[in-house]
């Protein structure tokens, strides 16, 4: 069965979402990527990509904690739950983002 | 040991094998055995009550991952609409939560084995694996605190899959 998100997404409405989260995250948040896309059953997502600053993603015992607040305030500003999305999230520290110097994550 | 906590430590290990610069491999695996950890440990709970020990390990293989997903994704759903009635602090939510935290992690951290295992040009940051194991390690955490509760007993039952399907 085609499965299609709820409402139309405007991508542009879900950048400036994250650019409030980002600023609502920053120090610890360098900078948020998104992408539209489906998962691998077919159901209609959105990835993010946070690139954390090395200070924030050193503290290795707390990057649970991290993320989860991470992932909460992001929700919180975009919703993809009332997109009719499924969101998703990768993390890595900007020492890591510059070593991979990863297309995707430009 | 259990086999999921002996999957979660060799997840841990992969993902800290090479000191400086961690092998893709290696954080492919990683995460993948990290999914795997969880996905055990919810059919070993599942199976375990089931009466006939000599054939739990044949039910364990009518558990599908794509099922087990969607099971996964309408248990936080349900959990986030109880959310938002604000439910007073005590047992029942904090029952809700551990069981929001093992739903969830089990549906991002498929999708994340999904991409580990399936899509080469995903490129992995130790960052990313460490949080991924980390967020598995807290849902077994959960799980084991809520495992005796009749709503984690039901999710282990919809986990097979949607009874009209």
């Amino acid at each position: 069965m085609l499965s299609v998100p709820r409402v139309w997404v405007n991508p542009n409405q879900i950048a400036k979402a994250l650019r409030r989260a980002e600023r609502a995250l920053a120090p610890d948040v360098v900078l948020i990527r998104f992408t539209l896309r489906d998962d691998w059953t077919g159901d209609p997502s959105i990835f993010f990509k946070v690139v954390l600053s090395d200070k924030a993603a050193s503290k290795q015992s707390k990057l649970n904690e991290l993320t989860e607040r991470i992932e909460f305030t992001i929700n919180n500003k975009v919703k993809p739950d009332e997109l009719g999305l499924n969101s998703y999230f990768n993390f890595r520290s900007l020492s890591e983002h510059n070593e991979l110097n990863d297309p995707a994550w430009a | 040991m259990p086999y999921p906590d002996d999957l979660l430590e060799q997840a841990w290990h992969l993902a800290r094998r090479e000191k400086k610069k961690p092998r893709q491999a290696s954080l492919r695996r990683a995460v993948s055995t990290a999914y795997y950890a969880l996905f055990h440990l919810l059919i070993h709970e599942a199976t375990l009550n089931w009466r006939k020990a000599d054939q739990r390990a044949l039910l364990a293989r009518f558990f599908e991952h794509g099922k087990m997903k969607s099971a996964s994704k309408k248990q936080t759903d349900d959990l986030n609409v109880f959310f938002k009635t604000n439910p007073s602090v005590g047992h029942k939510l904090d029952t809700a939560q551990h069981l929001h935290r093992v739903a969830d992690t089990f549906t991002k951290t498929q999708q994340q084995r999904h991409t580990a295992d399936y899509d080469g040009a995903t490129k992995w940051a130790r960052t990313d694996v460490v949080g991924v194991i980390e967020r598995v390690e807290s849902a077994f955490k959960s799980w084991h605190a809520i495992r005796e509760e009749p709503t984690a007993q039901t999710y282990l039952i919809s986990l097979l899959g949607n009874p009209k399907g």
